[in-house]
């Protein structure tokens, strides 16, 4: 039985350990490549043949640097820089700002809808339920071609309020999860509450949010995460030829790295990795850590559906 | 005990099948026990999977069919919903236009009207305010726009240029569309809200109206009790009174049993709503055999029928020739239920009116300066209370702090925080005062009290003042009417000198109100008009009525009327309280409709237009060529490219991918969670964030690179061509169809997928039950039955749900394609697809072609975002409907 289990561990240490290898080995890649002093072409192998801090030191300067030390004009925007006394934002900036916005403004309102789906009982309940099931369902991009319209009329197309809005306006349509976990807390809770005279308020503020430590937790991160590696979006509106590259947001400027120029793909292939190292760093490190709530947040609101 | 209860159980059991589980559990201890071969139970494992998954697949094809036809079904009831409700909503309305005197019925032109004519300053110019502004837009911009949204125009615009002549401008279409339908938006908002405000009005009156509202119920309620007597009475060609029309009823109501408008009009109102349903219709050419063995059947069951159904249509079909027997059994229902009417309107009203909560906490506050030297003790902690909860007594000329005293008077009295509040503010500033004077503790004491006193002997005032304006006088009024009506005799000389000295008498003879008395005049005037001045006759009539003013007058001690609509302040707080569902769901339903909604529908307008690279943005019209191009499959899939067989093709990978997506990470992410949380597995946290570590990474960096670690000069090929001489095109292969590309589409979604299955059921390991599995280990089940018959079962119970989430957003799964094939992918353009489409791609990003690339097929795009939203919303509709935890939402908290 003994020798039996022996064996089955090493054949899990082992088809674990290939796999985890499979799972970082692109990211290890990534991260080697962005000490690569060559362009893309010369990233046929795996691990680079020089290594150099350029494409690091370019981000913060905003520009191409080559190993031979020759500074290119300022191109990529990355971190913002100031021209004649006027600081200019730069996309990495511009993106925590968006992202920054929308976790505060899409948390507050996706665990009011999930609250009031949760625990109020009103009238067409059910039925805002339905319509919001359905809705999910349509195609982003269809309502992103319209709400561009939308943001041209009122004024606001290709600034970041624009992709606050496109971004946060519609979390209250995801209250599932928050909702499956608003509803294992007991309701009695409430009714006791609400024997003592607190208003639904008090209730939501004082007793059901110190409850509910997990599931804000998780809110607020995958709030904070989606605007911060989103691209469709953020590309349709802010990304056109025609705007000041001061509105970009970091996917925008990476995947414009890897544009073909001057006839061949990866100009800026160092500065790629680099930059997506450095977009990677914040938000892998956040994630990793709150990797508690987000399972505890999940499963807490995955039990009831 | 058990045995007893079990007996005819195990009888049965024993019967079917000789080794019942109770000799089992005996035998345990003689037979050696042997575990089942794992072969077996792996057989029966995978046959028990297979079983299953065929049950569910088939119950899933009943309910897409089931599904269909209730979408048929839905679509037919919606569109009758629409026009049944706008017959009841006019229906309703025109009741209430009837009911309302003219000041209220400004309310149905002017919003908030009517709440201002009730004093209900916030309602009134919330409504008002939101009407100006309505009228104002619709009269400056929205007009215009609906009218420009209907005559979407080809013709370019031609504008007059500053210097001189003429310039075409093309017009803004897109903008035309999308204001128009903001408007369209606006307008439902406003009816809606209209359609509030003429409620609020409406309820407004009732309150400030409610003695007569409720006279005109309980009289309903009188006379459907006393129907038969009615009826008798009614003019003798006529024999039911269901037989009159609703105004002859109205008539016969006011001018000969003397009820007032609003009665008269009430309780005409249930007839024709009510009674009036119950008169059989002659279905005389029904066999009598039949409808007699029926009847025989039903006898018994008759009256349970009359009272549950209200006369349905199988007791109109079964008793055509008893009407009397079916209306005097609906009538005892009906005058049963106008009852319970009676009831609900008072608790319905209950809830808008200041007058219980008023007297309510006027009486805690009296009680509580009644007690005024307890309410001193617990100020300075010395009540028992306090005593008992070991706080330490003040000396006197402490600092109170007022959180402290407020809890202590809460505790002492046992009354509500809010009024505690009140109560506290009030002693400690007559505290206060005492205190400044300076002088001694039993000085100071005596003055607070005698302030306490003072402050009692207001709030007692107080009270006395509200229940005499809004209590005791109409039960005055109620009993000066009655006897009013009963002194036919004194009055009858005050009548034969016209109505001023008639009313005038009564106002000050009787005390009753101007309006009282004018409506007694009325009365006797049509008493006397009616009855030809034949004096019994009269006094008979007038001794009717009353009657019903004797009965009001009870109907009004048991329940109290207020006439007194909630101020403004509390109104404001209920938003944080029974309409907090209101302040929490506007932000998110604006926004939904901003960013949902508006979007939703513009794009199935613009499905119906013609807006291509031919009609640009500034010159679509209506048109229905988008449709038509896309489901004209079956018209021009031979060999041409055609928007028809472009679209069956990518509908038919989009399915597969979705199916494979969907799945692949779902089993593979549950058996790495497995393969990670073997118990005897060390290292756990490290594997996982290996794994996790392709998901913590933003998607685009993530499939970028995946994209060019596999493209033609990345590291993968470069090592396979030095290595094995060869290279292959991962992401461009375009031979069958593009399969390699597809089914590395397929992995590499696996990469970034798998660890959120994994997540999540790891989670979902850690909470199943430990003992679940030592009472299966006890039973002998290997880890491998352990796995079947306990994990499994438990982990695709809790995910199972998602997995429509997560197929639809697979359907919509942009990115991986975009990110890893690009916008050029194998195949695009050749021969059955269409410039914009290449065989990789999805249709979503098909859509994305068709909207960002040079052709602009907006139209079709839009049909096509329609039809993936159908099939998506279809499915998950479905499968919503299916789920247990929805079903039994309430039993799950």
């Amino acid at each position: 039985m003994k020798a039996r289990r022996i064996i089955g561990d090493i054949v899990v240490y082992i088809i674990l350990t290939i796999l985890a290898v499979i799972w970082v080995l692109p990211i290890v890649w990534l991260v080697l490549q962005s000490f690569s002093a060559r362009g893309y072409g010369g990233a046929s192998s795996f691990i680079p043949t020089e290594f150099w801090f350029g494409n690091y030191a370019g981000l913060a300067t905003n520009a191409v640097v080559s190993i031979n030390g020759s500074t290119a004009s300022s191109m990529y925007n990355f971190f913002g820089y100031v021209e004649n006394g006027t600081l200019y934002l730069g996309a990495f900036v511009n993106t925590l700002l968006i992202a920054l916005f929308c976790m505060v403004i899409a948390t507050i309102m996706t665990l009011a809808t999930a609250y009031a789906f949760s625990r109020l009982r009103f009238k067409a309940r059910t039925g805002f339920m339905r319509v919001i099931l359905i809705l999910g369902m349509f195609p982003g991009f269809l309502s992103l071609i319209i709400m561009y319209w939308f943001m041209d009329t009122i004024g606001i197309r290709q600034t970041i309020w624009s992709l606050i809005i496109i971004y946060s306006g519609g979390a209250g349509m995801g209250y599932y999860i928050s909702k499956g976990f608003f509803d294992t807390i007991s309701k009695q809770i409430d009714e006791a509450a609400m024997i003592d005279g607190a208003t639904r308020f008090q209730i939501f503020y004082k007793i059901i949010m110190p409850l509910s430590k997990p599931i804000v937790v998780y809110t607020a991160l995958t709030a904070f995460m989606s605007p911060w590696g989103e691209y469709i979006t953020a590309s349709y509106v802010l990304g056109s030829a025609n705007v000041e590259k001061t509105n970009w947001t970091v996917a925008i400027l990476l995947n414009n790295m890897l544009a073909v120029e001057d006839g061949r793909r990866g100009k800026y292939w160092g500065q790629f990795c680099a930059g997506a190292v450095i977009v990677a760093i914040p938000v892998a490190i956040v994630f990793l850590c709150m990797q508690r709530y987000y399972v505890s947040g999940v499963t807490g609101g995955a039990v009831k559906g | 005990m058990v045995e007893n209860e079990n007996q005819g159980l195990e009888e049965a059991e024993e019967q079917s099948a000789p080794s019942s589980s109770y000799e089992a559990l005996a035998g345990i201890g003689n037979e050696e026990f042997k575990p089942e071969p794992w072969y077996l139970s792996l057989g029966r494992g995978i046959l028990n999977v297979v079983l299953k998954c065929l049950i569910w697949v088939l119950s899933f094809l009943i309910d897409v069919v089931l599904g269909l036809c209730k979408i048929v079904a839905f679509v037919f009831k919606a569109i009758a919903g629409i026009f049944v409700g706008a017959y009841y909503l006019v229906r309703k309305f025109v009741r209430i236009w009837r009911d309302v005197d003219w000041s209220y019925r400004l309310g149905f032109i002017v919003q908030g009207a009517g709440n201002l004519r009730a004093k209900q300053w916030l309602d009134g110019f919330v409504f008002l305010g939101v009407e100006i502004i309505f009228v104002l837009y619709m009269a400056l911009f929205g007009g215009g726009f609906i009218a420009d949204l209907i005559n979407l125009s080809e013709e370019p615009e031609i504008i007059v240029r500053p210097g001189g002549g003429t310039m075409a401008m093309p017009g803004n279409n897109q903008l035309v569309l999308l204001l128009g339908v903001l408007t369209i938006i606006i307008c439902v908002a406003y009816a809606l809200l209209f359609i509030t405000g003429i409620r609020a009005m409406y309820d407004t009156h009732q309150i400030v109206h409610q003695s007569e509202y409720s006279k005109a119920r309980a009289d309903a309620a009188y006379v459907i009790d006393h129907y038969n007597e009615f009826s008798k009475e009614v003019d003798g060609h006529r024999k039911y009174l269901a037989d009159m029309g609703r105004k002859e009823v109205f008539d016969l109501m006011q001018l000969k049993y003397g009820y007032s408008r609003r009665s008269a009009a009430y309780i005409s109102y249930v007839y024709w709503k009510k009674v009036k349903k119950t008169e059989p219709n002659a279905l005389e050419n029904l066999s009598f055999n039949l409808r007699k063995r029926f009847y025989e059947f039903y006898k018994d069951k008759a009256v349970w029928m009359r009272a549950r159904t209200w006369c349905s249509p199988l007791e109109r079909f079964l008793f055509p020739k008893e009407p009397k027997l079916v209306i005097k059994g609906g009538i005892a229902y009906l005058a049963e239920k106008q009852k319970q009417e009676n009831t609900v309107f008072h608790h319905k009203f209950d809830k808008y009116n200041d007058y219980h909560s008023f007297l309510r906490d006027e009486k805690t506050i009296i009680r509580v300066f009644d007690q005024g030297e307890k309410l001193y003790d617990a100020l300075f902690a010395r009540d028992p209370v306090s005593q008992s909860n070991g706080i330490k007594p003040l000396p006197f000329g402490s600092k109170l702090r007022y959180g402290m005293t407020v809890t202590r008077v809460v505790g002492a009295f046992e009354i509500p925080l809010d009024m505690a509040k009140k109560v506290t503010k009030v002693a400690l500033r007559s505290l206060s005062a005492a205190l400044k004077t300076g002088s001694a503790e039993e000085e100071a004491r005596e003055a607070v009290l005698a302030d306490f006193e003072k402050i009692r002997g207001v709030h007692e005032a107080r009270v006395e003042d509200f229940v005499e304006k809004y209590g005791e006088t109409p039960i005055r009024q109620s009993e000066a009417m009655a006897k009013a009506y009963r002194s036919y005799l004194e009055l009858r000389r005050f009548y034969d000198e016209g109505d001023r000295v008639f009313t005038s008498a009564l106002v000050n003879a009787y005390g009753l109100s101007p309006e009282n008395a004018k409506r007694v005049y009325r009365d006797y005037k049509f008493t006397i008009a009616g009855t030809k001045d034949d004096e019994m006759e009269s006094i008979k009539f007038l001794e009717t009525r009353a009657g019903f003013y004797d009965s009001y007058t009870e109907s009004i001690k048991k329940t109290p009327h207020h006439g007194k609509p909630t101020g403004s302040l509390k109104r404001v707080k209920e938003f944080a309280d029974e309409k907090f569902a209101i302040s929490v769901m506007t932000i998110p339903t604006l926004g939904a409709i901003i960013v949902t909604i508006l979007p939703l529908i513009c794009s199935i307008i613009v499905g119906f237009t013609n807006w291509d690279a031919d009609h640009t943005a500034n010159l679509f019209t209506w048109d229905l060529s988008g449709f038509s191009q896309v489901f004209n499959v079956f018209g021009s899939t031979s060999g041409a490219s055609s928007y028809g067989g472009t679209f069956v093709r990518l509908l038919g990978w989009t399915i597969v991918w979705a199916i494979f997506a969907t799945f692949t990470n779902y089993i593979a992410g549950i058996l790495l969670a497995l393969l990670i949380n073997r118990k005897t597995i060390k290292g756990k946290a490290i594997y996982r964030t290996m794994f996790v570590l392709s998901i913590a990474i933003p998607q685009f960096i993530t499939l970028l690179a995946m994209n060019l670690l596999l493209s033609s000069e990345g590291p993968v090929n470069s090592f396979l061509m030095t290595t094995f001489g060869f290279n292959v095109k991962f992401f461009t292969d375009t031979a069958n169809m593009a399969l390699i590309p597809k089914v590395m589409c397929i992995i590499v979604n696996m990469w970034i997928g798998v660890p959120y299955t994994m997540l999540s059921v790891s989670g979902i390991l850690m909470n199943i039950p430990e003992d679940l599995y030592e009472s299966a280990k006890i039973d002998g089940a290997g880890a491998f039955r352990q796995l079947v018959s306990i994990t499994m079962p438990y982990v695709v119970f809790v995910t199972g749900p998602s997995l429509i989430t997560t197929f639809v957003g697979n359907i919509n799964n942009f990115n991986v394609i975009y990110f890893l094939v690009g916008t050029r992918g194998p195949n695009k353009g050749m021969a059955p697809l269409v410039s914009t489409a290449a065989d990789t791609d999805l249709l979503v990003n098909w859509l994305y072609n068709l909207c960002t690339g040079v052709e602009k097929n907006y139209n079709i795009a839009s049909v096509i975002g329609l039809a993936i939203f159908a099939v998506c919303a279809f499915l998950s509709l479905v499968v919503y409907n299916r789920m247990g935890s929805v079903k039994n939402e309430e039993a799950f908290q």
